[in-house]
């Protein structure tokens, strides 16, 4: 706690460009035109719906397997 | 939450991730936060963002906070079963961040210069740490890889291929030579600081300085064509400023430089996101609610195929070649090359045999090549395989289409044809 203190106006520095940085990402259209992410995107709605929808039933298998590159369909499907 | 706004909320996870990290280290290693954490925002909307490398960012954030933990549990009980539990996470975010993560601890423990550390004490400690990453390098054989249409040499292939990651410094193709000759400069201009005494390194400088470079030399070959200095970027300028921040064994005129330098480079980071969200952005919305108008049989197959994209986003050329892939969220439809190594999702049984590999889609100078499309089994029968095929053109429709499309959607730069001959296979 006593480093935090003596940091305070560094970490104040860091708030309000971490609520910058995060308003950058919220900001604009639906999508972010990063080069992945809409197949990030589109995987995670397919986790999250394919019990729901049968044309993704229809189209799409669900594999699970201890694998990397997990984490961001895990948790997108959980949100 | 939609998936759009989830996919927002875990790029600010990321963010977070990389934040705590680069904060927690500088902590760990000196009493004051040093300003020049402050870097880390501009880093953060790096070229690693604009590829859309997340699962990369989370795992380069867990390695930042996971290796400021291991600088504050010195001498804690249980440190090296946190420490392998640590690494089996970081395993399955991403594989790349996992291996920096082994080898910094390794390094750190190789070249702890603490008065009294023994050689041979040193060498047994990151030993151990290496043993810790052991139980998880057969998982490297059940990561999944896609065999058709995969044509990158390193990319996802078996463990023999992987060993290139560790060779790659030494086989000479493409951006590999430059890399090399950025490095050796690197090494001139650090040999030269040192011979001439322009630079004293004390200890945790050492170390930190020491992981730079063995996370230079690791530099993968390709890494979806991306260059490892774009690809490691994050993590190693996160390293760089601490290394750099508030030191003052530097004198005064090069201190001022390399800040100016390492602050220039952050900052030039700045020029994708500035791209990105002041012009990609709408035209990805474009593309995205034509989508969703005009591609109306659910389960339908659809396939993309990409020109170079011009204007303002010329830079970032890759930024639309998945865009396509909306098509499923929008319209429920089938896009084959929303398939990667990533699992978990699969095709179904009826569309198994058009399921592609690397999730990218054919360009159009492949596709509108007689030649390339017989030589491949998907598109040679692509009109039997495919209800809807989107053009990204930019403008540039001087190509000759295949014949029996209709068109069913102009945008400001792409058309969606419909291929009315098309029947859906039976589920």
């Amino acid at each position: 706690m006593a480093q935090l203190r003596q940091s305070w106006w560094q970490l104040t520095l860091h708030a309000g460009l971490f609520i910058l940085s995060v308003a950058i990402v919220f900001s604009g259209d639906a999508v972010l035109p990063f080069v992945d992410l809409p197949n990030h995107l589109a995987r995670s709605y397919v986790i999250h719906n394919i019990g729901k929808v049968s044309a993704l039933s229809e189209a799409y298998r669900v594999q699970w397997q201890f694998a990397p590159y997990v984490v961001m369909e895990t948790t997108l499907s959980l949100l | 939450m939609s998936v759009y706004a989830a996919g927002r909320v875990f790029i600010s996870l990321c963010l977070a991730s990389i934040v705590l990290g680069v904060i927690g280290i500088n902590l760990a290693l000196r009493p004051v936060l040093s300003v020049t954490t402050l870097l880390v925002y501009p880093i953060f909307f790096s070229q690693v963002l604009v590829f859309g490398f997340l699962n990369f960012m989370m795992g380069t954030g867990i390695a930042l906070l996971s290796y400021a933990w291991w600088l504050r549990s010195d001498g804690q009980r249980h440190r090296l079963a946190i420490l392998f539990v640590l690494f089996n996470v970081n395993f399955f975010v991403h594989p790349i961040s996992y291996a920096i993560l082994v080898i910094i601890v390794a390094l750190h423990n190789l070249f702890d210069m603490r008065p009294g550390s023994q050689p041979l004490t040193r060498l047994v400690a990151a030993t151990k740490i290496a043993l810790l990453a052991v139980p998880q390098l057969p998982f490297w054989l059940f990561i999944p890889h896609d065999t058709l249409h995969n044509k990158v040499p390193f990319e996802f292939g078996n463990f023999l291929n992987r060993s290139m990651v560790v060779l790659s410094p030494f086989l000479f193709a493409q951006d590999q030579i430059n890399t090399l000759i950025v490095l050796l400069l690197l090494f001139a201009i650090g040999l030269t600081c040192w011979r001439f005494k322009l630079v004293t390194i004390d200890a945790s400088h050492h170390k930190l300085l020491l992981v730079l470079a063995v996370l230079c030399l690791l530099v993968p070959k390709q890494m979806l064509g991306v260059s490892i200095l774009q690809m490691r970027l994050p993590f190693v300028l996160a390293l760089l400023m601490i290394g750099v921040a508030g030191e003052s064994n530097l004198r005064p005129v090069l201190r001022r430089a390399l800040t100016a330098s390492v602050l220039s480079l952050a900052l030039l980071q700045l020029v994708p996101a500035y791209l990105l969200l002041t012009g990609c952005s709408a035209q990805m919305e474009e593309l995205r609610l034509a989508l969703a108008r005009y591609v109306t049989t659910p389960g339908t197959p659809l396939v993309s195929i990409n020109d170079r994209p011009g204007g303002r986003c010329e830079s970032l050329p890759l930024a639309y070649a998945n865009a396509s892939t909306l098509a499923v969220i929008e319209s429920h439809s089938f896009a084959p090359f929303l398939f990667t190594i990533i699992p978990p999702v699969k095709a179904a049984a009826r569309f198994r045999d058009i399921e592609l590999g690397v999730g990218k889609p054919p360009t159009a100078q492949q596709f509108f090549n007689p030649a390339w499309r017989a030589a491949d089994p998907t598109f040679a029968a692509w009109q039997e395989r495919f209800n809807y095929l989107v053009w990204l053109h930019f403008g540039k429709k001087d190509r000759t289409l295949p014949a029996g499309l209709r068109t069913v959607a102009e945008g400001s730069y792409f058309t969606i044809f419909e291929n009315p001959s098309f029947t859906l296979p039976p589920p």
